[in-house]
């Protein structure tokens, strides 16, 4: 009951206009960063960051969270339109979207995948809602040694679900971990790793990584895209028939539940949950025969996962501080940037803030359903656009991004350095997704770490004789020892190209 | 795509390649375990309270040149996994652009500098028109500008010469 009145409180806020304007111009943006070719939900939430510095936070966090949820939907379009995902989480909608506008339903195939995106992220806000209470309660009671078991758990789960190699993703980690460890020690204040080099004192810019290795890394490894004939197609109906609703409906609730189970568990991607999704319509759907001949429920079902998804992920972060994927773990560095942690403090010390982002949620699925359909032959003009513009504006917004981080040409060579580093992980296919949620996350690992040897007198019993410390740290090495156990996972998260 | 399982017509580097490449990149990650656990013990791993600065550093040096020797045995299991070749002119320019950027951005100001960026990558490079060379170098330069300054309050740099300076740009 606290929660709903919260909840209530949360959209009286979410409803100003300022508010609205900014998760209007997030959705508008992640939709963009969705369509666009050669910038990911990834970098395109950590160039906005340090843009957002001068908004007030809840406006900022807001923005940046509908980018996030808004380019699953931004990938759609390209899928269904011209054959080629806009994003690795609507990689599968390509096989029966493009089908269905070769059939002249592209509008049915689009309005679906919306109506699918706003049912499954609006459900799974509704679940963030109820778990909100219960879990931050978790998250309140428990102390250094089992915050540090439960951030080494998510990271367990990441590493072993990240590329194809577990060795290459706990290198990836370890990385992420030795970058967040430059700058001020956060027990006693020593420098370290700063060579003497002022800029570093205050650590190495998230954000200058982040853009460094996802986006511009990106920019320069793009080879260019055979874009299938298919723009010029006129979009004639938009709304389903009655049979398209009911063939539907089955797979939007698979989805949903797809959706929000993979959303919480950390190291799952969109993309596995849209995979996942589609292959539960192989294996449940009445007319899994159509599959691949553009059957509504390839489209149904997947989209509706990603953004189910995307709406899920929130939870373990708003409710336990801990990221599940490299996009959260950058909404996760956006709050730490405005001087907030994410976590069951949150909803102590801001719970206000914190329920007008949950509210906003609701919100920014309803303004995906508003804006996407009509703007669908907007959007098809932007990827007219040649890739040779496109990328000369989108490394002038990283250099801009960068540089408003620190106002320091250094962060800009920070970022090209990473853009190297970003290359070099692609061609060794080393996981990125890794090195992010360490870097995130290091400094509250490394802290609670130290604190829970203080409070022991440097004594690692501490995290034996604490009966959820061990659980939790019994899990984590089993999960990392897994390939001992011959365990093999799903070949879908090996050709996951959001890690 | 791994280099042992790929038709010979269809490799982007010769076998051996793959291998040097795979086997230079496993010791960088040891070099860099091997200097961050020198840098830590400056440091101190431990002190009369419990561990010290260079404690969590330290162990994450440890744990690198450990998966160097790991990712060395699981490439002799598994061959040499390495990705598709990239444009190494296009990675060049990129790279080398943006370090001229930042070398020109502290003397000429974000205009200036940005202006000369775009052209390089329009025209030169991209082999736009001069329209949209045109257009898009003064939109991302002097238009970017305008906009992060008045609007969002972002700062961007001018010219440390003061005859550019005092001109705006």
């Amino acid at each position: 009951m606290d929660s709903l009145i919260s909840l209530a409180d949360g959209f009286v806020q979410a409803l100003s206009w300022q508010n609205l304007l900014f998760a209007f111009l997030g959705c508008l943006l992640g939709t963009l960063v969705g369509v666009l070719p050669g910038i990911g939900p990834v970098a395109g939430v950590a160039l906005l960051i340090p843009l957002s510095f001068n908004l007030d936070p809840a406006a900022s966090i807001i923005m940046l969270a509908a980018i996030f949820y808004g380019s699953q939907y931004g990938g759609t379009i390209t899928s269904v339109l011209l054959n080629t995902p806009g994003e690795a989480s609507s990689a599968v909608t390509v096989i029966d979207g493009y089908q269905m506008t070769k059939m002249g339903r592209a509008g049915v195939a689009l309005t679906i995948a919306a109506i699918g995106s706003f049912i499954g992220g609006t459900l799974a806000t509704v679940a963030l809602v109820a778990l909100a209470e219960p879990l931050s309660s978790f998250g309140l009671a428990i102390g250094p040694p089992e915050f540090f078991a439960l951030v080494l758990l998510g990271l367990s789960l990441l590493v072993a679900l990240a590329g194809k190699s577990m060795v290459k993703a706990l290198i990836s980690g370890a990385l992420g971990l030795l970058i967040a460890m430059v700058g001020i020690d956060p027990v006693v204040g020593a420098t370290r790793f700063t060579f003497g080099q002022v800029d570093l004192i205050d650590g190495v810019a998230f954000v200058a990584v982040i853009v460094g290795i996802f986006g511009l890394s990106e920019v320069m490894s793009y080879q260019g895209v055979e874009m299938t004939p298919g723009t010029g197609r006129k979009i004639h109906r938009l709304m389903p028939t009655r049979t398209d609703a009911r063939r539907s409906a089955p797979a939007i609730a698979r989805g949903t539940g797809i959706g929000f189970f993979t959303g919480v568990i950390p190291g799952m991607t969109a993309s596995v949950s849209s995979l996942l999704s589609y292959g539960a319509e192989r294996k449940f759907s009445k007319h899994r025969r159509e599959l691949g001949q553009g059957a509504i429920e390839g489209v149904a079902g997947p989209e509706t996962a990603n953004n189910a998804h995307a709406n899920a992920s929130m939870i373990p972060l708003f409710t336990l501080g801990i990221p599940a994927s490299p996009t959260i773990a950058v909404l996760m560095g956006a709050f730490l940037q405005h001087g907030l942690t994410p976590g069951p403090q949150l909803f102590v010390e801001e719970s206000q803030l914190a329920w007008t982002i949950i509210a906003s949620l609701f919100i920014g699925n309803v303004i995906l359903l508003i804006l996407n359909v009509p703007l669908v032959r907007v959007w098809v003009q932007v990827l007219k656009i040649p890739y040779p513009l496109l990328s000369a504006l989108i490394l002038c917004f990283m250099v801009i991004g960068a540089y408003s981080i620190n106002f320091s040409t250094f962060d800009i060579l920070i970022m090209t350095a990473f853009g190297l580093v970003g290359l070099l992980f692609r061609h060794f296919e080393i996981p990125m997704a890794p090195l992010v949620l360490t870097m995130v996350l290091g400094p509250l690992m490394e802290r609670s770490l130290r604190e829970s040897l203080l409070l022991a007198q440097g004594s690692a019993e501490i995290f034996v004789t604490r009966p959820i410390t061990t659980v939790l740290l019994i899990l984590a090495a089993l999960i990392l020892l897994s390939p001992l156990f011959r365990f093999k996972k799903p070949a879908s998260l090996n050709e996951d190209v959001e890690v | 795509m791994s280099a042992d399982d790929a038709s010979p017509g269809a490799q982007p580097h010769p076998r051996w390649s793959a291998k040097l490449q795979t086997q230079i990149a496993q010791i960088a990650v040891a070099v860099i375990g091997v200097i961050t656990v020198f840098l830590s013990a400056e440091l101190r791993f431990w002190t009369a309270f419990g561990p010290g600065p260079g404690f969590f550093p330290g162990a994450m040096g440890v744990l690198l040149i450990g998966l160097a020797a790991l990712w060395a045995v699981e490439t002799k299991r598994r061959g040499f996994a390495i990705g598709e070749s990239v444009h190494r002119s296009r990675v060049i320019s990129i790279l080398g652009s943006l370090i001229v950027l930042v070398v020109l951005m502290d003397v000429l100001g974000f205009q200036l500098s940005m202006a000369l960026f775009l052209f390089f990558h329009l025209k030169i490079l991209g082999k736009q028109s001069w329209v949209w060379t045109v257009g898009v170098t003064l939109i991302g330069s002097f238009g970017a500008f305008a906009l992060f300054h008045s609007v969002l309050g972002v700062r961007l740099p001018t010219s440390s010469l003061a005859f550019l300076a005092n001109l705006g740009l």
